[in-house]
Parts: structure tokens; C-alpha cells; sequence
């Protein structure tokens, strides 16, 4: 593992579109965090900022990481490089056909999605390839030179080259790449074989597009953030988190910008398995509840799951790694509302930060959930942000007297419990959607929520969907931040390849599996992660003969015939949990075979705790009433920070800290482990817990 | 007005939470199938439909993959009850059946119905449909267009029990995979329906233990009750009065042996106040050959319609069609008599929906479009790989050109109004699983209908056969004759075309063909045609018409001839003097 110099602090920095958000780790174990508006028109001016708030100099930079919104903001927003798109002669109206299909099935007037390259610019020459990977039409090589110059004259940044089956044979388009240069040296040319070797045109005509778009991008931002640090003297290594759950380096990130996608929240998910490590838990649903959204994850062996394709939402379709996120509108700024036909609704529409909840008193006239929660006396209207923000309780009541429970026939209190039962609602399905309906039993997993409403509603959330208990993290509200600090390099690379499992070549198989390791090791060779710190991880896309879906099978390292009998076996039980059904004995196909790379950082090292003798009585602040779920109740409240390890608090009960509130159920019982986090469980789950949690030192030793 | 029946103040909220776990149930039957799916036609065409009904067929929440399955299940639900009875039912049984007579539409569209039971008594059904590859028939796939009875077209299944108490019922299996040429495909893909819906029947117990049956029963009558004055509030946006369209089919048959010829669709539509009543008279009389619909599938044709136009985003369950009054004459071929052969089902019944938008555009003209290319335009192909030898088939709709509206253009190339979330097969998807080469796929241009807003344009999808393979293919492209109409002023489209060795000395134009068999380097092309234009193209922007002939939608000789607009051949300027002689000479005339 890469070793920490002594005298160094680690950075993670998550610039959003209002806020940049840091966390840092400095010498002695300790992380803190800091927030500062983010800065559109150049972003690093933010981060800078954001830096200058904590206690250190940028020369002690030992390593950062980054996550970012740019990628995304650039394809909804779009802007971007001026791209045009190379294809196949009679194909050139692929990104206009895209797959045919209406989604909104009752809009007749449904609009597809405009591509990212105007019309004049979707281009075709002669070539083509057959699916085995065979010349069927040479490339029309002055064709290609007419097209440069066509593009050099239009003043074109970048193209996208998509060829038809170049998944199977690249030379068209890397010989396209070369005439293309010839005549427009400037022009960033992006194959759409060095993209995602797989089939489906236009998914990976989609992502080609969207990576030359964005290339240039991101390389002058990420140009703009080196820069900066560099004046500032920063010496330490900069990664970039990518939408797979792991880091890069800034040249990958800039040669395939898809992968910084979505992430942000991707530093929230590694933070829940990095967390699971340190407490000994490997079955998990990482729970991020925000202003705006409502977002859940499964982590199952340690391993978050991961999809192979992604929409930027109503846009494009993409072939990338992203981990399996279901996210739904529901955060504490979700505004409720009562729609024509009287029913209650909250969400999507967020009042974000600005003009915010009611009871902040920013403008905000429509009430939030976190009005609700204001109203049902789960907030504590002084000590909101640690008192920094005084909670106005008459405005939230009155906002949804006159915006809900009026229009209703409901009082305010059954009114705000209401909006509070709709949020509940979605957030089980979030939960429910990753867990029970993916085929998981979650009588094995524990909810790990975080974000600054995620524990308000965790231990209801479990107790209702019977997940064995709650962890509520130290640092709760900053917990993406911190997750990105947790992080190790990944780099994904597949091949589509289309066989009958029983006439597979297990040779073969071992060739690619070797051909892609090889690629893979040279990415981490080249940033520097040493040998014994290299890893990787072989899949095979595997499904019955026949169908479509594939579903990813994870294999051992030399699948000979017999290992690629267990492999067969492996399936059958993935179909079984997936759908229910599966049939040993059926003809199975592979379809793709897929490598994870894993270069292995060094972990912060998180300090215990001293170990007191305190109980819960000590941390005891008051009482007051607060609506868990049916009626008012005198509840007691304990300040989080008070809590002793190992004291034990007994639910019904509000536990406070200055940037989130933990509610317990009745019958909840809540210890603090050794690591300063909240374990919420059964009287009789929770020694379990806590002792594993306690047990586990020797995780970073 | 309903009766006055509210649910208490709190169920307000639970009924939210319900009406929320519902239509997520539904999501989860779905995403079960079309993930397991063999059947292209399900995983890519998304042709299913499933739901949570009531003892009596009614939908409590239904979601389908496309909109013409609106309602389908609840005649097959009519049709078992009156043949197998609830009483005869048992907790565990799975009913199957696919008789167009019984509910269906044609023969691959399948239905399975798992019973609900509370403490013995029956409380609903979870019912899944979805179109499977084959049962057997003429030729592989259950398409064809030259049947002149049902029991030509496959295995005909009235109700029956699938599964009993739990365990398959394995003399009904065996007499299903030995009418099929596809049993491993057939069988896995009912396999799916069954897993899904055991898992819709598990989420309904649990609303059962949480709620009750008494006071679940009550909520979804409650949402049944919203679903009626959503739609009797969106009715009444329609100006009463009485509505009338109609159109022409090809006909069916095979070009060398013709069965039909041109037949037609009528809609009356007459609304008075929150009411709607629609009227299929004036629809020709049953045809010899198989585009008949059932009266089932043509109910679920006009439910599809009507929700197009009537609070199409309000979630789909029995109460929204309440306002709504149906009258198909017996004996028409949207209402036929057994044994009229219904394979082509889809072809009349996608024109109720274009003939709704066509009726009404007058008094709603924000809301409706031109017509569109008006077929779902669909090509079969089946034979053995030529590498694997395995079998295959592939049946796709193809995507053409949607009307205009006053407020725009049409979109192109999308599938047929009564597709929806139907996604083309790729052309390396393709080429690997059938071994075909693909020549083109590509948008038409000049195919838009003209307009001061442009229809949509079709397109072309041409594949080859492989020098060592032999491809059977059959074809049911209809509207070849009567193309996508303007409104206002605006122009037709370009019409539907099919073809075998186009653009050679052999090239030959096909009307319909079932089972014909393609030698090693023949092609084959589907053109789906284009939509209407909306007012009249002269008084087009010039300026969009010159974006659309450097776009290369509209060629120059079209700019010219249909708008008036004459460009330059190298710059594309507008040739402002020109197109002004042109346009005013039109307009003297």
C-alpha cells in the first residue's frame, strides 16, 4: 500500500452545484469538514476557498481526492466541445433513430432527446465489419480525408467514431483516427473501441459522443484544479472519484470523463463499506438522505453492486460501470402538496437550500418535509446547525395549515405526520427496491444512513422492512466527503464476446481475461501502485440461451473446464435470486467477459475512542414532544456528543447533534461503539453489534 | 358522481402509500419478466401488460409495456370465471389461456391468473399478459396474413390451470411445448410470468396484513372513485358535441392470393359533459382473412385511445373508464364471431387510437396530432443460424413519422401509437443472434408530410441474407395505400412500404406475404412512411425549410415543389426572390 508520510493531511473535496464540501484527515486521525459556495466560472476557485477554511497549507497535501458534478452539468447544461459523429455508411441517422421507442407511452407528442452534435455534423463514410470481426468493406480512406477537412473547416474540437462491430475489430477506426489527424492535427478523436468494447450501437455511439463532448471539458478543468494547487505549492497526488465506487487518475478521468458521472454520491457508498470493514459489517444498504433526494444502495460481501449501463436522466443512454444507485425525489426540502384529485403528495420539486424550508425563514412559502419535522417536534428548533439557524415553528404550521391540511380537512399535526408517512413511503422503496425486490432477504443486512435526514427515519425504516439494525456514522452529515477519503483506484475494461458456455474454449477465455489484466496493470503501473497492491476481479456476462439480459457472474482466475462448471452453477443461483426461478440443466451462453482492477490505497486510519464508564444519563439534555408515528409523546433527548461508548439509550428517544437528529423507536436500544457511531438495534441484536464493532481494531492496524 | 363513499381523513395519506405500492408492484412483475424473457417480443417490444384486479376482472392498478393492453386481462378474468368459476379455485393455482374468444387478442399473447385468496375467500387476481413466440400454426411466430380461421393460427387455450395448488400440472405442460416450435423459449417465458406473478401475489398479501382486507378492498374502490373524476374532470375540457373519423386498410391475404381487400375503420365520439360514448359503426364487416380483432382486445383498443387523450398521466385502474360507453356492432371485424381468424389483430385496432386524435384535432387541437404512419409496420424472419444452426425468430415493429400540431413538427422514426417503450433490436444484436448482415437503417427523406409544421419522418431498415443462409420472412405492413393524413392545410406522409431485393433488376414490392423463403444474398427492407403535415406548407418559415434540406430531411426538388422555397445547390441561401414568385403564384391560383 501506498504509506502516508507522517506530517501530511488527505483532502476530499465534492463540488455540487451550490456547495463544495471538504473533509480532511490530518496526521493525528482527526478529519474535519468545511463548506464554501461553489464558483461556475472557474471551479477550483471554490475549492481553494473551501481549503483555506481548515487549519493547514497546501504544500501539506499528501494526496487529494475529487468529485464533481462537471461531467453531468455539462451534458444537461449542454456545453461542450463542438463534437461531430463518425459512422458506418448507411447508418448515419443512428443518434436521430436512436432505439425507436416512446417512453412516455402516453405522449403522443413525445419528444426524443436532441443529440449532443447537430445534424450537419452526424457523418458517414464506407467501412464496414462483420460481428466476428472480419473486413466485409474496406475503409474508404479519402472519405475519411474528406471528412477531416470538412471538420477542420467547420471548426471542430472533437469527434466521436463509432464503426459497427469495432467491438470486434478496431482497425477502421483507429485508421480513421489517423487520416482524421492527418487533416485536423487539433481535432480530439475518440473511438468508440477505446470507449467500451461492446455491442449495441447506439448505447456505444451514445457514450462516444458524450466522452468527446465532454473530454476537452474536463481537461481544462481539471487543467484549471492542478494549476491552482500547484501555485499554492501542493505537491500531493490528485484522483478523481469515478461513478464505480473508486478513484482515478486525472488522466483516466480525462481520457473517459463518463466515469465522473455520478461521483459524488458514489463517496458516500465506499464510505458505508469502508465503515462496514472497520465495524464488521459486510452485508449492508447504504442510506443517503439529502434536501432534495432520497438515495439507497446494496453492498453485499463487502461489495457494492454495479451496473454496467446508465441514462443521464432524460437523456442519453450510456455504457459505463456506475454503482446500482436508486434514487427517488424525497429529501427535507421535498415540498408536499395536494395534487387535483386530493391526494397528498411530496416531491419531487426540492426548495433546496434556497429559499429553503418554511421554517428557516430564507422565502420559502410552500411547506417541506423538514417543516413536517419541525412541526412534529422532531427538530429542535434551537439547536438547528448547532443553534446557527433559529427554526420558525408558527411559519412551518401555518404553511401547511393553509397548503395542506385546509385543503385536506386534516389539523396541523395530522397533516405534517402525513407529509412525513409520504416520505417514509418513498424512502422504503428506495430501501425495498435494492433489497427485497433484487431477491435479497433483509433480515441479513444493516442500514447505514447518513446525509442530513437520513437518520431521522433509519431505525423506522428497518424496523419496518426487518433489516437487522441501524449504524448511524460519526460525522453523519459529511459522510460522502469522508467515504471519498476510503477510496481505492478502479478501472473497468470488458469485451463483448458471444458463445454457447458448452463450445467455449477455456483457453480462450484465460487469453482475454489475461489481455484486459494486461491493460488494466499498465493504468496502475503507471500511477504508481506497487505490485503487491495490485489486484483483480474476472466476470463473465452470462444469461440462458436465448434471452437477452445478462446477468454478471464473478469467476475465479483460471476457468478451466471443471471452474467453468462452478461458474454455471454460480448463475443458476444468481438467476434463482434475481427472478425467482431458475433451470440447472438449461444451455447457458456467455456474452461478455469483464475485468475490475483494484489498486489498493492506504485507508484513513479512524482513532477508538477512549473506552469510559459513562451512561446514557450523562448525555441526558431534556425532553420534549415529539410525533414518532401516531401521537405526541414526552420523549427524552440526548446530546450525541455526550454519549459515552458503550452506554446504552433506550428508545423512545431523540438524540441530537448540531448537523442531524437520530430518532429511536420504542423498542430501539442505541450504544455508541468506540469509532463514535450510533448503533441502533433490538435489545437483544445489539450486544452483537457493538461487540463486533468494538472487536474489530485489527482492521487497520 | 360516485356515491359519496369517502375513506376516512387518514386513509388519505394510506391511500397514497397504497396507490404508490401498487403501481411499484406492478414495476417489479415487470422488471421479473422482461428481464427472464426468451421472447424478443417482450424484453425489446415490452408487449405485456399486468395488474392487481378484483374478483370481477375490474383493475384495482394496471401498468402495460404498451398502451393497447389497457384492460385486456380483465376479459380473460371474465372469460375464466365463467368457464372454470372462483369457487373452483384453490390458493397456489395459475390459469393460463390465449383463445381470442376468451379475452385474447391473438394467439402468442398470453395470459396467466394467479388468485388472491383472504381466509378462503377470494379477494382478486394478480394477472400477467405477454406475448410469447409461438403456439404452433401455419408458419413460426403466430404472425401471418392469410388465415381464414383462429385454429389455423396455433393452439387455441380457453382457461385452464397451469399450475394447481402450487405444482404445475404437468399433463398441460406436455400439451403445450408439443404445439410449439419454440418450447424452451415458450416454456422459460411462462416460467417468468408465474415467478412475477407470485411476487405481485406476495405484495398484495402484505397490504392484506397491514391494512386489512375489509379496509384495503375499501381504498381501492377509493382510488377507482379518483380515477373517475380524473377522467370525468379532463372530459369535460372537450366541447360536447359529436366527433367522427375513419380510415382504410389494405386489406389481407398474400399479394399472389388476396383474402380481403380494403376495409374500414369509423369512430363516432359523442361527448356530453363528463361523459364519452363511442360508436365503431360504420366498421366493415368480418373479414375472411385475419385482421379481425376481438371485441376484448378492441374494448382494450379504444380504453388505449380514450387515455391518450384523458388524463393520460393518471395511473391506469378500472374507475378512470367509467365515463367511458363503448358500442361495437357484433359481426364487424372489430367485433367478430368465432372462428374469424385474428392474427393481424393489432393492424384495425391501432387505428382506433389514430382515429380518436383525428376526430377530436378540431376541438382540441393542443392536444392531438396529424396522423402517423398508421401501421406498426411489422416484419418476421426465422430460420437457423448459419454459424450455430440454431433456430431462430425475430419479429419487429419498425418506427415511422408522427403527425404535426400547430404547436410543431412531428417526431420521427418512433414505433406505432399503439407500441410505447418498444426498443429496436440493434443491428450487432442482430447480426450476432441471426446471422443476417444489415444494409441500411437509416431516416427518409421528403417523407415528413408537408406542412407549415412538418410531419415526422419514417425510416428504412434493409438486411441481407447470408451467402450460406436461407431466411423465411413474412410481412404485415398495412396502410401501403392510404398514407398518414394532414390536418389544416398540411400534407400527407410518404406511405409504408415493404420490399425483397430492392433497388435491383428483381426488386419486387410486397403488399403481404407470409412464410416466403429468402436464397443466400437477398435483401429485405421495411419502410415505415412518415406523418401528416399540420397547415398549409407555403406559409412554412423559410428558414425552416432551409435547415431541413441541410439537414437532408427535405430535398431541394421538395423544398421547392411542396413549400416554395427555392435554395441554392452549393450555399443554401434562400433565394428570396424566387421562393416570393413561387409563393405568390400558388397562392393566385
Amino acid at each position: 500500500m501506498q504509506e502516508l508520510n507522517a506530517s501530511t493531511v488527505r483532502v476530499a473535496t465534492d463540488v455540487g452545484g451550490t456547495f463544495t464540501d471538504s473533509a480532511v484527515l490530518d496526521e493525528h486521525g482527526h478529519v474535519s469538514f468545511e463548506k464554501a459556495p461553489s464558483t461556475p466560472a472557474d471551479y477550483s476557485q471554490g475549492i481553494v476557498d473551501c481549503l483555506g477554511r481548515h487549519d493547514f497549507t497546501a504544500e501539506e497535501i499528501s494526496s487529494m481526492v475529487h468529485g464533481s458534478t462537471v461531467v453531468i452539468n455539462a451534458v444537461i447544461q449542454r456545453k461542450g466541445a463542438k463534437t461531430a459523429f463518425l459512422t458506418t455508411d448507411g447508418f448515419r441517422d443512428l443518434l436521430l433513430i436512436q432505439r425507436h421507442n416512446r417512453p412516455q407511452i402516453r405522449n403522443i407528442r413525445y419528444r426524443k432527446p436532441v443529440p449532443l452534435v447537430e445534424r450537419a455534423l452526424q457523418l458517414s463514410v464506407v467501412e464496414r465489419m462483420t460481428c466476428d470481426g472480419t473486413v466485409l468493406r474496406d475503409l474508404d480512406e479519402d472519405g475519411v480525408r474528406a471528412v477531416g477537412a470538412t471538420l477542420r473547416d467547420a471548426g471542430v474540437e472533437a469527434v466521436a467514431v463509432c464503426f459497427l462491430h469495432a467491438y470486434a475489430n478496431p482497425a477502421h477506426e483507429e485508421r480513421a483516427r489517423e487520416l482524421l489527424r492527418e487533416e485536423h492535427p487539433q481535432l480530439e478523436v475518440v473511438l468508440s473501441s477505446e470507449v467500451m468494447r461492446e455491442y449495441r450501437e447506439f448505447e456505444r455511439a451514445s457514450s462516444t459522443v458524450v466522452n468527446a463532448f465532454t473530454r476537452p471539458v474536463v481537461s481544462r478543468y481539471l487543467d484549471s484544479l492542478e494549476r491552482a494547487l500547484e501555485l499554492r505549492g501542493a505537491q500531493g497526488e490528485l484522483y478523481v472519484m469515478n461513478s464505480s465506487g473508486g478513484v482515478m487518475s486525472p488522466d483516466q478521468a480525462r481520457w473517459n470523463p463518463l466515469q465522473m458521472m455520478e461521483s459524488g454520491p458514489a463517496g458516500g457508498i465506499m464510505g458505508a463499506v469502508e465503515l462496514g470493514r472497520l465495524i464488521g459489517i459486510d452485508d449492508l444498504v447504504a442510506f443517503d438522505m439529502g434536501g432534495t433526494t432520497v438515495k439507497a444502495s446494496l453492498v453485499r460481501g463487502g461489495e457494492p453492486a454495479v451496473l454496467r449501463e446508465y441514462e443521464v436522466p432524460g437523456h442519453h443512454p450510456l455504457m459505463m460501470s456506475v454503482l446500482d444507485i436508486v434514487e427517488l425525489g424525497a429529501g427535507g426540502g421535498s415540498i408536499a402538496w395536494v395534487a387535483d384529485d386530493g391526494t397528498l403528495k411530496v416531491g419531487p420539486r426540492s426548495a433546496g437550500s434556497h429559499p429553503g424550508p418554511v421554517c428557516y425563514q430564507w422565502g420559502g412559502r410552500e411547506p417541506t418535509l423538514t417543516d413536517a419535522n419541525v412541526v412534529l417536534g422532531r427538530f429542535n428548533p434551537a439547536n438547528f446547525w448547532g443553534g446557527e439557524l433559529q427554526l420558525d415553528v408558527e411559519a412551518a404550521e401555518a404553511a401547511i395549515k393553509s397548503h395542506i391540511g385546509d385543503p385536506l380537512g386534516l389539523d396541523v399535526t395530522a397533516a405534517a405526520a402525513g407529509i412525513s408517512e409520504i416520505a417514509i413511503a418513498s424512502i422504503r422503496t428506495a430501501v425495498r427496491i435494492v433489497s427485497v425486490e433484487r431477491g435479497h432477504d433483509t433480515s441479513d443486512f444493516t442500514l447505514v444512513a447518513y446525509g442530513g435526514s437520513g437518520p431521522m427515519f433509519a431505525s423506522r425504516i428497518a424496523r419496518e422492512l426487518g433489516l437487522r439494525g441501524v449504524v448511524i456514522p460519526f460525522a453523519a452529515a459529511n459522510f460522502s466527503a469522508w467515504g471519498m477519503l476510503t477510496a481505492d483506484l478502479r478501472y473497468d475494461r470488458s469485451q463483448t464476446l458471444v458463445r454457447p458456455t458448452d463450445q467455449v474454449d477455456a483457453g480462450q477465455l484465460v487469453k482475454q481475461f489475461e489481455l484486459l489484466e494486461r491493460e488494466l496493470d499498465a493504468l496502475l503501473e503507471h500511477d504508481g501502485v506497487p505490485p503487491e497492491a495490485r489486484s483483480f476481479a474476472r466476470q463473465l456476462s452470462m444469461r440462458y440461451a436465448g434471452q437477452e439480459h445478462t446477468l454478471e457472474v464473478p469467476v475465479a482466475d483460471e476457468p478451466e473446464r471443471g471452474a467453468l462448471d462452478e461458474v454455471v452453477a454460480r448463475f443458476h443461483e444468481l438467476h434463482e435470486i434475481a427472478f425467482k426461478q431458475s433451470v440447472p440443466g438449461e444451455a447457458t451462453e456467455i456474452t461478455r467477459v469483464g475485468v475490475t482492477a483494484i489498486g489498493a490505497m492506504a485507508k484513513p486510519q479512524v482513532r477508538p475512542l477512549e473506552l469510559t464508564s459513562g451512561t446514557a444519563a450523562d448525555a441526558l439534555v431534556g425532553n420534549r414532544e415529539v410525533l414518532l408515528e401516531r401521537e405526541f409523546e414526552l420523549l427524552p433527548v440526548y446530546d450525541r456528543s455526550r454519549l459515552a461508548v458503550g452506554a446504552v439509550v433506550e428508545g423512545p428517544a431523540v438524540v441530537e447533534e448540531p448537523t442531524c437528529t437520530t430518532l429511536l423507536q420504542a423498542e430501539d436500544h442505541a450504544v455508541a461503539d468506540r469509532y463514535g457511531n450510533l448503533l441502533i438495534a433490538d435489545a437483544d441484536v445489539l450486544p452483537a453489534l457493538a461487540d463486533r464493532a468494538n472487536a474489530t481494531e485489527a482492521a487497520h492496524a | 358522481m360516485p356515491d359519496g363513499r369517502t375513506v376516512a381523513a387518514d386513509d388519505a395519506i394510506a391511500l397514497e402509500i397504497v396507490r404508490n405500492y401498487l403501481m411499484r408492484t406492478c414495476e417489479e412483475m415487470k422488471a421479473v419478466v422482461v428481464r427472464a424473457a426468451y421472447s424478443t417480443v417482450i424484453h425489446e417490444v415490452l408487449d405485456y401488460c399486468c395488474g392487481i384486479y378484483l374478483p370481477d376482472g375490474g383493475a384495482a392498478a394496471e401498468q402495460s409495456g404498451i398502451p393497447i393492453f389497457l384492460g385486456n386481462v380483465g376479459s380473460v378474468i371474465q372469460a375464466a370465471n365463467a368457464t372454470i368459476g372462483l369457487d373452483a379455485l384453490e390458493p397456489g393455482d395459475v390459469i393460463i389461456a390465449n383463445d381470442p374468444y376468451s379475452g385474447g387478442s391473438h394467439m402468442c399473447d398470453t395470459t396467466t391468473l394467479l388468485p388472491i385468496f383472504d381466509r378462503g375467500e377470494p379477494f382478486g387476481f394478480v394477472g400477467f399478459r405477454a406475448h410469447l413466440l409461438d403456439y404452433g400454426g401455419k408458419a413460426p411466430g403466430g404472425l401471418f396474413s392469410d388465415t381464414t380461421e383462429v385454429f389455423q393460427e396455433g393452439l387455441v387455450i380457453p382457461p385452464v390451470k397451469l399450475y394447481r395448488a402450487g405444482e404445475p400440472n404437468p399433463d398441460v405442460f406436455r400439451l403445450l411445448e408439443a404445439n410449439t416450435r419454440f418450447p424452451r423459449e415458450n416454456t422459460g417465458d411462462m416460467r417468468a410470468l408465474v415467478s412475477a406473478s407470485r411476487v405481485g401475489h406476495e405484495r398484495v398479501q402484505e397490504l392484506i396484513a397491514r391494512y386489512g382486507p375489509g379496509r384495503l378492498r375499501g381504498m381501492f374502490d377509493e382510488l377507482m372513485d379518483r380515477g373517475e373524476r380524473a377522467s370525468r374532470a379532463a372530459v369535460e375540457q372537450i366541447p360536447d358535441g359529436t366527433y367522427t373519423a375513419s380510415c382504410t386498410h389494405d386489406g389481407t391475404g398474400s399479394d399472389d392470393a388476396p383474402l380481403d381487400g380494403p376495409y374500414r375503420i369509423a369512430v363516432t365520439i359523442t361527448v356530453d359533459g363528463s361523459d364519452m360514448a363511442v360508436d365503431l359503426t360504420g366498421t366493415s364487416e368480418q373479414l375472411v382473412g385475419p385482421a379481425n380483432c376481438p371485441l376484448g382486445a378492441s374494448i382494450s383498443g379504444i380504453r388505449a385511445a380514450f387515455k391518450y387523450i384523458v388524463a393520460p398521466e393518471y395511473p391506469t385502474n378500472e374507475g378512470c373508464f367509467r365515463p367511458l360507453r363503448v358500442h361495437v356492432p357484433e359481426g364487424t371485424l372489430l367485433n367478430p364471431r368465432k372462428p374469424a381468424p385474428t392474427s393481424m389483430y393489432f393492424t384495425p385496432v391501432s387505428s382506433v387510437i389514430e382515429l380518436f386524435q383525428r376526430a377530436l384535432a378540431p376541438a382540441i387541437p393542443d392536444r392531438t396530432i396529424a396522423g402517423t404512419f398508421g401501421d406498426i409496420c411489422v416484419a418476421v424472419y426465422f430460420g437457423k443460424h448459419p454459424d450455430s444452426q440454431q433456430p431462430f425468430l425475430c419479429s419487429e415493429p419498425e418506427g415511422g413519422g408522427y403527425g404535426a400540431s400547430p404547436q410543431g413538427d412531428g417526431e420521427s422514426c418512433l414505433v406505432a401509437p399503439l407500441n410505447g417503450d418498444t426498443k429496436n433490436v440493434p443491428i450487432e444484436v442482430a447480426e450476432v443472434k441471426y446471422g443476417v448482415i444489415c444494409e441500411r437503417y437509416e431516416l427518409v427523406p421528403d417523407s415528413g408530410g408537408p406542412g407549415k409544421f412538418r410531419g415526422g419522418l419514417g425510416s428504412v431498415r434493409e438486411f441481407a441474407v447470408r451467402a450460406d443462409a436461407e431466411v423465411g420472412v413474412s410481412f404485415l405492413f398495412d396502410r401501403q395505400l392510404e398514407p398518414a393524413w394532414g390536418l389544416e392545410g398540411g400534407r400527407s406522409g410518404g406511405l409504408n412500404q415493404a420490399w425483397i431485393d430492392r433497388g435491383t433488376p428483381a426488386a419486387r414490392r410486397i403488399g403481404k406475404i407470409t412464410d416466403h423463403t429468402l436464397e443466400g444474398g437477398a435483401t429485405f427492407a421495411g419502410i415505415a412512411g412518415g406523418g401528416g403535415g399540420w397547415g398549409d406548407p407555403f406559409e412554412r418559415d423559410p428558414e425552416l425549410v432551409q435547415r431541413d434540406v441541410r439537414d437532408g430531411f427535405v430535398t431541394f426538388e421538395a423544398a421547392a415543389r411542396d413549400y416554395g422555397v427555392v435554395l441554392d445547390r452549393d450555399t443554401f441561401d434562400i433565394d428570396q426572390d424566387a421562393t416570393a414568385a413561387l409563393r405568390s403564384d400558388r397562392g393566385s391560383k
